[in-house]
């Protein structure tokens, strides 16, 4: 398998250009056949939140079509935020706990953050 | 030697990704390392936003790069949708508007994609 690009989305949806950016580049990606994955950390896992901004929701509910999913998102993110996976967005996703998460970044080919 | 493409996301002035993306390719060269391709994109293609300095002894990092990359006879490549959506109309010689599709395709090309944000 070749190792994958992996998306990191670490900032609130707020930061709107970011989510965007790193939603262009996931999507371009997969484009050129090239696998990629996404992870959300930090406060990158308020972007799962169903209450988003409609347009970047309905993006990131594409992503089954683009082959970018199961997600991946970090556990110990969600506890410290007091979320749990019921408020997220249905998407085929991953809760990594710390070991897992270290073994998708180092699988990955390269890293891109937004 | 390793070819190394470059992704800079920072804002100029705003944030220290682009100084720093700056001194890490002038060292790069200097190693004789292959820089592939240097890409800016969102917030950060206003790197190519035209010099309007009072103070001359203000450090300005769009100024330093383009003249580095002057220098070097070097293309920055600025991501077309950025430079649309901040209205960037003239870039000066040293910049290349063009598609995140187009650098993802040379991409293949590099050992090492290395991002500054």
């Amino acid at each position: 398998m070749i190792a994958p690009y992996l998306i990191v989305h670490t900032l609130a949806p707020q930061q709107q250009q970011s989510l965007a950016l790193a939603q262009d580049m996931a999507m371009a990606l997969t484009c050129f056949d090239q696998p990629v994955q996404c992870l959300f950390v930090g406060d990158g896992v308020y972007q799962l939140l169903r209450e988003q901004t409609q347009v970047f929701a309905k993006r990131l509910l594409s992503y089954s079509l683009y082959d970018l999913t199961p997600i991946f998102v970090c556990a110990e993110s969600l506890r410290s935020r007091q979320l749990t996976t019921a408020q997220l967005l249905e998407l085929p996703m991953q809760v990594c706990e710390g070991g897992d998460l270290q073994r998708v970044l180092q699988r990955a080919n390269s890293i891109v953050s937004f | 030697m390793t070819r190394m493409a470059i992704l800079i996301s920072a804002m100029p002035e705003q944030q220290a990704g682009c100084l720093t993306a700056l001194r890490f390719c002038q060292a790069a060269i200097a190693e004789d390392q292959k820089l592939s391709s240097i890409f800016f994109y969102g917030s950060a293609v206003l790197i190519a936003q035209p010099i309007h300095s009072n103070n001359a002894n203000e450090p300005c990092v769009r100024f330093a790069w383009q003249q580095w990359a002057q220098a070097q006879q070097l293309r920055l490549a600025l991501c077309s949708a950025a430079v649309t959506r901040f209205g960037i109309t003239t870039p000066s010689v040293v910049f290349n508007v063009s598609g995140l599709g187009q650098w993802l395709g040379s991409l293949q090309s590099a050992d090492r994609l290395i991002q500054f944000r």
